[in-house]
């Protein structure tokens, strides 16, 4: 029984790793199974050389080929990750189980994190916000660091990746020992650098497209009896440019740009970066203390401090380019218990509890009134999950609660037209304008209960349907709540709204499974429904400044419906050659007002040839495939509510080759990847650069890696 | 052992509640903000079309007309700072005389701000596109950035609008024409108005 519970938990994890197949005769694994980071709702896992063969990309490049996630991008330097059409903060990052606490806010802050960290990373798609809290309500995306090695002699693997567009090159460790006189000690280090210069379209380069990045971190731990305890801490630093052609004045200007369909001013190639430029720091530090009961039960205690170092500077006058026009700290501090016990009768239990506390400061200097306030951020949530394991069926269900709190303060500057006497009169009369500072924000409680059902159905060892019903939520944000003024990246005139509600989400996820045979399947369908989404709502007038005018934006609510089909199958033709086809559609709607839902990823079909080359005593895992990726055009939008109409649809080749020579614990894995290999010129819907420039051109990526 | 479970357990409860207390205790007021204020926008901006001849580089300036235009890129009268309505129109006459155009851009507190762009002079340049072409031309005074430049009338009885476009990040390498009908494509935009001219035949007055 214990054997056959293990041997199935393998299947779900290799199938569901869709990137990482490696050809198995046959595995037997004794041992108590491991449940999966999301429970029953389905999950993604990448690893191993999955992860390998994309070092070097960001978070969001790096799970792009995961059916159902796409990314939002501000030009070739900044991407998000979009899960489900659901992205910023209606997702959730977990840094080594740790809520990743950034500036997610603004759409063009991409996570602050290196996938390198990673042993594995997960994507859960359901709504998990029973077990993670607020704002799990697209998904989840869990940064697993490999288990520390304990016992073990000193292993490690360093790696290096260069790429023509962008010229880039990097590099990477990672080193983990045991300690031989000392069992019960074991630590790992890892870090990563890059640095690339101005990325090239098909046809042109992209000026100040840089990117430099530095990242470390580092875990040591004890473990005596049933105990363990580890300190853990990241850090993760990056500079990067905006493409120069993106500065745009007014809306005229806008207009000509998106006419002209690519920059006015073709770029060269260099690895300056200038402003319009971001200088993003954050730092994790972990403690985690934890115990092994006799009766299969653990507890984990863990307390996280991160800090979050956002600079951007501006093409600012006389000097003020080198001054950041937003210099934004956010420190946070969480704590969590967790209690799970996993009965061989089937009965799996967890509970715990979780609390943390943010203070977001505007950093004074900067010379330019800040978009969002400072503000305090606390809460706290209890939970419960109940799981019962049978043979053919597992049943979850599962409650939480939450409260937070905001206190939110910031100041404006506002004009009063006053005469001489200093009394305000009507602005047709004669006056001066005074200056007064208006100061807003102030508390705000949100508080919410969710909950989870889920049941999975094994009808046969290789079939498994699951279902999964997740309720999330997530409290406005700040910007949200009280962005007002211009919003030069987006050419647009924002204003928040201060009564702004929560967002309450219900996703209904089901996914049928089939792991082993010729072939091999995971469709997953979804729906979600989104009461009080929030969202930017064109207000159909424009606002005259001194730089000319713009078109107002108001942050509003209404209710949103997200449904949508993820399905890769792969077929086995040969024993050497397989097909895959990756594909996901989604379709979402604003119900209230019955318009579309802006920024929802095109549907995308990719098919995916694969020869796998014959094993060999020293070489091995070689394969060569070949990647078409179809990406449609968005025809789901409703015309005027954007500045242009969504691109055309395009296709891109992409050729894909790696293998391992290996020699006893040594091994050396080579990947080479030319991405759009066919040079085309292209544009994407969820590029917000879109308006002034193209995609990246061909790029051919090496990456080299040791093992020992 | 199993005993001791709750023990352990009631003990981590406590040590959370503890590390929680300690999370949460912090002060839950926000930091006080700190005033900033957009030093990179103007509170106003004068545009002041001065009558006059040139006896060599000197110029003669008989009378001016000023345009001003508040923060909000409304028009203003430039003595009262009361609202127009409208755009004021401004008539130039045709003659020996040509009009040049100044452009002061002030901060809120009243200080002058040109220097911050003639300081980057070789980023910086005004545009003036005329409604109607052949109307005006315009000859930049101050190494093309268009603070200073001068207008002459080529034809009279003409009404016609001229936006008025100071551009920064120019690339000035390469010659522009006060005129350049592609202004909005280089750089990017610090300021932009619409302004309302006429033009009459010398000694013709405006009786509107």
């Amino acid at each position: 029984m214990p054997l056959t519970i293990a041997a199935q938990n393998e299947a779900v994890q290799s199938s569901s790793s869709i990137q990482d197949t490696v050809l198995l005769k046959e595995i037997r694994i004794s041992g108590r199974k491991e449940p999966a980071p999301g429970g029953l709702v389905p999950v993604n896992i990448l690893s191993g050389n999955a992860l390998r063969s994309r070092s070097g990309q960001n978070l969001a490049q790096v799970l792009q080929d995961v059916p159902g996630v796409s990314m939002i991008q501000t030009g070739t330097t900044i991407s998000k990750p979009v899960i489900n059409g659901l992205h910023g903060n209606r997702i959730l990052v977990l840094n080594n189980g740790v809520k990743q606490e950034g500036q997610q806010w603004g759409v063009e802050h991409a996570p602050e994190i290196d996938p390198a960290i990673a042993g594995t990373i997960s994507v859960i798609k359901g709504a998990a916000g029973v077990r993670y809290g607020a704002e799990a309500l697209g998904g989840v995306i869990v940064l697993d660091v490999p288990e520390l090695p304990f016992g073990k002699r000193i292993g490690g693997e360093a790696g290096t990746v260069f790429a023509t567009n962008g010229k880039s090159f990097g590099g990477g460790f990672v080193l983990r020992s045991g300690w031989t006189n000392h069992p019960e000690w074991a630590w790992r280090i890892q870090g990563s650098g890059k640095k690339s210069g101005n990325f090239k379209t098909a046809d042109y380069f992209l000026n100040n497209t840089g990117v430099r990045e530095m990242n470390f971190s580092g875990e040591a731990g004890f473990r005596k009896g049933r105990w363990l305890v580890t300190a853990y801490g990241s850090y993760f630093s990056t500079e990067l440019g905006i493409f120069s052609g993106a500065h745009i004045g007014d809306t005229a200007e806008l207009k000509a740009r998106i006419q002209h369909e690519m920059p006015f001013e073709k770029g060269s190639f260099s690895y300056d970066i200038d402003a319009p430029r971001q200088e993003v720091v954050h730092m994790l530090y972990k403690t985690t203390v934890r115990y092994q009961f006799n009766d299969s039960s653990q507890l984990e205690l863990w307390y996280a401090y991160q800090e979050d170092q956002r600079r951007e500077f501006d093409l600012r006058r006389a000097g003020r380019s080198a001054i950041p026009s937003l210099n934004l700290t956010l420190q946070t501090r969480s704590a969590a218990l967790h209690w799970e016990q996993r009965r061989r009768s089937g009965w799996q239990t967890a509970t715990g509890a979780a609390a943390s506390y943010k203070a977001n400061n505007n950093q004074p200097g900067t010379g330019v009134v800040p978009l969002i306030p400072n503000y305090k951020y606390m809460e706290a949530g209890v939970y419960g999950i109940q799981r019962m394991i049978r043979w053919r069926y597992e049943l979850e269900a599962g409650l939480r609660y939450d409260h937070h709190f905001l206190n939110a303060r910031g100041t404006r500057p506002f004009y009063r037209y006053v005469n001489d006497a200093g009394a305000e009169v009507p602005l047709n009369e004669a006056g001066v304008y005074v200056k007064e500072l208006y100061y807003y924000g102030g508390p705000r409680h949100f508080h919410n209960l969710s909950g989870m059902l889920g049941l999975r159905w094994k009808p046969r060892a290789s079939w498994n349907l699951s279902t999964h019903f997740g309720m999330a939520w997530r409290p406005p944000q700040v910007s949200e709540l009280y962005s007002y003024g211009l919003h030069h990246g987006a050419a647009s005139i924002e204003y928040g709204d201060s009564a702004l509600k929560g967002e309450q989400g219900y996703k209904w996820i089901t996914t049928l499974q089939k792991q082993s045979g010729r072939l091999q399947l995971d469709a997953s369908l979804y729906t979600q429904y989104i009461g009080g989404y929030i969202f930017l709502q064109p207000q159909r007038v424009y606002e005259q400044t001194i730089r000319g005018a713009f078109p107002v934006f108001r942050y509003r609510q209404t209710d949103a419906l997200l449904s949508g089909l993820d399905l890769t199958a792969r077929y086995r033709l040969w024993p050497a050659l397989q097909y895959e086809l990756r594909t996901a559609f989604i379709r979402a709607r604003d119900i209230k007002h019955q318009h579309y839902l802006p920024l929802i990823p095109a549907d995308r079909i990719s098919h995916v040839l694969q020869y796998r080359f014959k094993e060999g005593q020293r070489i091995n895992n070689s394969y060569i495939q070949l990647v078409s990726a179809f990406t449609a055009r968005q025809r789901r939008y409703d015309p005027g509510s954007d500045f242009a109409d969504p691109p055309p649809a395009y296709h891109l080749l992409h050729l894909e080759a790696g293998t391992c020579i290996c020699y006893k614990q040594h091994s050396i894995r080579l990947f080479t990847t030319v991405s759009n290999l066919l040079n085309t010129s292209y544009k994407d819907y969820l590029d917000r650069f879109r308006y002034f420039s193209h995609g990246v051109g061909r790029n051919l990526q090496v990456r080299i890696s040791y093992q020992f | 052992m199993k005993k001791r479970t709750p023990k352990r357990i009631l003990s981590a409860l406590a040590v959370f509640m503890l590390l929680s207390a300690l999370v949460t205790s912090c002060s839950k007021d926000p930091v006080a903000p700190n005033e900033e204020h957009n030093h990179d926008d103007p509170a106003k901006v004068a545009l002041l079309f001065i009558k006059g001849h040139y006896h060599g580089t000197q110029l003669h300036a008989h009378d001016t007309a000023t345009v001003a235009v508040r923060m909000d890129g409304r028009f203003i009268d430039p003595n009262t700072n009361a609202l127009l309505d409208k755009a004021p129109v401004i008539t130039l006459e045709q003659g020996s005389d040509i009009y040049q155009l100044q452009v002061k851009f002030y901060a809120s507190d009243g200080d002058l701000l040109n220097g911050e762009f003639l300081e980057e002079a070789a980023i910086h340049q005004f545009f003036f596109l005329p409604s109607v072409s052949g109307v005006l031309n315009y000859v930049y005074k101050d190494d093309r950035v268009g603070f200073t430049g001068d207008f002459s009338v080529l034809q009279t009885g003409k009404e016609l609008s001229l936006t008025a476009s100071l551009r920064h990040g120019i690339n000035k390498t390469v010659q522009r024409e006060w005129n350049d009908v592609k202004y909005n494509t280089y750089g990017s935009e610090d300021f932009k108005t619409v302004l309302q001219l006429k033009t009459v035949a010398a000694g013709e007055h405006d009786h509107d």
